[in-house]
């Protein structure tokens, strides 16, 4: 398919080419959403990933595989640009798809991890975040759609779990 | 080496997240736009199978309760 046909985000690609080049990553944004309880629509795929040039190496490799391009100028990313980014948007044959680097704990990539959900998706295994990282990533962002996301994971869990957000809460 | 500095992934970066919001919405607008009927139902309903199947892996693994499909 090509990429530049919209057929929107497909998470079981996502996965199984991720696993496939060895990245390490946790799924964040609205799939996650999903898991933990909130069935709604989403537009893209979202990974957490840690820093280190480990990591810049596995995103080429994902990249390639996927045949991503940067979606604002179509352009092939170079390992200078992947080595320092705090954040990536490509668009590939999987549909749009954000790569972010962990914040300040409790937004790092270990925090996030550890809170994550071992899950199966398609036939491969896959971190995705859990609802402790979700409610920080939401509070974090304060968008409508993220304040709803709070309200109906509130709604079904019951008090949501918050942890301090250094600059937010303290 | 990761020369990587800083992460947006904090408060302070309010501007940098709405270009990056602007930009996602811009190309989403777009691209509904060149669909046609029966391409936005077929995603409509790839969408809706992954995210059944998400969900339905989370409630496998104890992770939500099954009650999630009903609420």
């Amino acid at each position: 398919m090509s990429q530049d046909e919209p057929s929107g985000p497909d998470l079981d690609g996502v996965v199984a080419d991720a696993n496939a080049v060895g990245l390490h990553y946790v799924v964040i944004g609205g799939f996650a959403v999903m898991a933990n309880g909130f069935l709604r629509a989403t537009k893209d795929s979202d990974l957490l990933v840690p820093d280190g040039s480990e990591t810049d190496e596995a995103i080429l490799r994902f990249f390639d595989r996927i045949e991503a391009r940067r979606l604002r100028d179509g352009k092939i990313l170079t390992r200078g640009e992947v080595a320092g980014a705090e954040h990536l948007r490509v668009r590939s044959r999987h549909g749009i798809i954000d790569v972010m680097r962990g914040g300040l704990p409790p937004l790092d990539y270990d925090t996030v991890a550890k809170d994550a959900i071992d899950i199966e998706i398609g036939s491969q295994r896959a971190l995705v975040a859990g609802l402790r990282s979700i409610v920080g990533f939401k509070r974090l962002a304060g968008r409508p759609q993220d304040r709803r996301d709070l309200e109906e994971l509130e709604s079904f869990h019951g008090e949501l779990p918050v942890d301090p957000i250094p600059g937010l809460d303290t | 080496m990761s020369t990587r500095s800083r992460t947006l992934l904090e408060p302070g970066h309010e501007a940098e997240w709405a270009e990056l919001n602007r930009e996602k919405r811009e190309y989403h607008e777009r691209t509904a736009r060149a669909l046609t009927p029966s391409e936005r139902i077929a995603r409509g309903q790839k969408l809706s199978q992954q995210a059944v199947k998400l969900l339905a892996a989370s409630m496998r693994s104890g992770h939500v309760p099954g009650r999630a499909f009903w609420s």
